[in-house]
């Protein structure tokens, strides 16, 4: 058995909604088949998801989004600068044990370096020293994308209450990075899943959300304004992001959505849509469900 | 025209949140040149960013200039069109003819909604290849201050011998085309054609209102 298999079932001992979270998972299927393109629409729970959807808005707009904007408010541009510098070389660690279990030495290198760098001559990792002396951008790795190189297919996307969007495969590698966190595993900043929960460990939680928040107040609020249907945007949204992470930015394949041919013979014209012979080369679309247009 | 060493910065944030680029016609043949390309976006980000920090305009003669800077090399049908998928052969001709027409003022009324994003941001290119025998993708920084570069690739497309244009806008990897097309099929999934259409239509007041 696998260390990071190891720490989910061990972790599971002492509290009860690990070990349920771990079976619902494993019976969810989230070991099956190898992603596919259409995957961003596994949303079995959809109904459900929306539910919780609903919860995570108003709690939002009653507690994070009020709070985020307080802190913008009270708050100058480098005081947030420096808390999110901070944050990030906290997670270091995190990263580094997700680096290595890729394969990414040389990038496992460039995440110890500016941890070094940062958490010595940058206030304990306040200053991105890093960036000022030009190493390349920051990355983010977890044990989510470590799965995802490894082969394991997402699973069914989940809207976790108060987490936010997430899927199977992602919401295992979250509880297994609690385990990878020297804070969490020694105690001093737990929240209640690998360790008890401390002050400093719901801190850093709540610290996390607030700034992740005040970073976000515009695009929250524009996404929320045009999105003709939010939940949607959020999940396709989920799901390009986190495929772009496990690609580490190298851009997608997928040429077919850019491919009218693939829905009409583009020569058949607007004005008559019954003649236009279906194009479909490669079977991708052999069973369309026709809306109930009504 | 520009070398591939040529760097323009700037561009605003607003034109990204809405993915209001030149969109184009279908291909006529070879992927563009990765030169031409990129030219394309520099010329483009370049004249966008002239109208955005001019002071002199108020923001609805921004926009105007934006909608004519931006109508030629626009065919947002295509894009209309793409978005819809397999959908698209489902509606009949009226139905079409609405949601083109519905999607052409979703698209300016998001524009207008996000003008006031601007605050100054820098725009580097950073590359340009073919991607498919049709497409060429060019990829870009935007640089705010306090906060982490945002990657932003572009998609393009010879249109008939006229050269190239941009067909899909991605932002971290995250597709416009991809999202409005699977928030599109959510509601048409759930509502109908006719849902859509309605839902376009409260969308375009809402933002008009905002």
């Amino acid at each position: 058995m696998s260390r990071s298999l190891r720490a989910v079932a061990g972790g599971a001992a002492g509290r009860p909604w690990l070990g349920w979270l771990h079976g619902a998972v494993v019976a969810l299927g989230l070991l099956a088949a190898p992603a596919l393109a259409q995957e961003e629409q596994n949303d079995p729970l959809e109904p459900f998801n929306r539910g919780v959807f609903q919860f995570n808005r108003v709690v939002d707009g009653l507690l994070l989004e009020p709070a985020a904007r307080i802190y913008r408010m009270v708050t100058p541009q480098f005081f947030r600068t420096g808390v999110t510098n901070f944050l990030a070389n906290l997670s270091t660690p995190v990263v580094l044990a997700n680096d290595l279990l890729q394969g990414e030495f040389q990038r496992a290198e460039l995440t110890l370096g500016r941890f070094m760098m940062n958490t010595i001559l940058g206030l304990g990792g306040v200053i991105d020293v890093g960036d000022k002396l030009g190493m390349p951008e920051r990355h983010y790795e977890d044990f989510g994308q470590t799965l995802a190189v490894h082969g394991v297919a997402s699973g069914p996307y989940l809207m976790l209450p108060l987490l936010g969007p997430s899927n199977g495969r992602d919401a295992v590698g979250r509880v297994v990075d609690l385990g990878f966190d020297p804070l969490t595993v020694m105690g001093v900043a737990g929240v209640g899943i690998v360790s008890e929960p401390t002050e400093l460990g719901l801190a850093r939680t709540g610290a996390q959300a607030v700034s992740l928040r005040e970073a976000n107040i515009e695009q929250v609020e524009e996404l929320e304004r045009s999105s003709i249907d939010l939940y949607a945007a959020v999940r396709t949204f989920y799901y390009q992001y986190r495929e772009n992470q496990i690609r580490n930015g190298v851009p997608a394949d997928i040429d077919d959505i850019y491919d009218e041919n693939l829905y009409e013979d583009p020569e058949a014209s607007l004005d008559d849509p019954d003649e236009a012979p279906l194009e479909d080369p490669q079977g991708v679309y052999e069973d369309p469900e026709t809306p109930d247009a009504d | 025209m520009p070398t591939s060493r040529f760097n323009r910065r700037r561009l605003l944030q607003s034109l990204l949140a809405v993915g209001l680029l030149p969109f184009g016609w279908r291909a006529a043949g070879a992927a563009p040149s990765p030169d031409a390309a990129r030219a394309l976006i520099e010329e483009v980000s370049a004249e966008v960013l002239a109208i955005l920090s001019n002071q002199a305009l108020a923001n609805r003669q921004k926009f105007d200039a934006l909608v004519e800077l931006l109508e030629q090399p626009i065919d947002l049908d295509l894009v209309a069109r793409l978005i819809l998928g397999r959908y698209w052969r489902t509606t009949d001709d009226g139905q079409r003819q609405q949601y083109l027409a519905l999607f052409r003022e979703y698209a300016l009324a998001n524009l207008a909604s996000k003008l006031h994003l601007y605050r100054g941001q820098s725009f580097e290119v950073t590359g340009a290849k073919v991607v498919s025998d049709k497409d060429a993708l060019v990829t870009s920084r935007i640089l705010s201050d306090g906060e982490p570069p945002l990657r932003v690739d572009w998609r393009l497309r010879e249109r008939d011998g006229a050269g190239p244009v941009t067909i899909d806008l991605i932002v971290e990897g995250v597709s416009l085309i991809v999202t409005l097309r699977s928030e599109f099929a959510s509601v048409i999934e759930r509502q109908g054609f006719d849902g859509l259409l309605a839902e376009l239509r409260q969308r375009i007041v809402q933002t008009r209102q905002a």
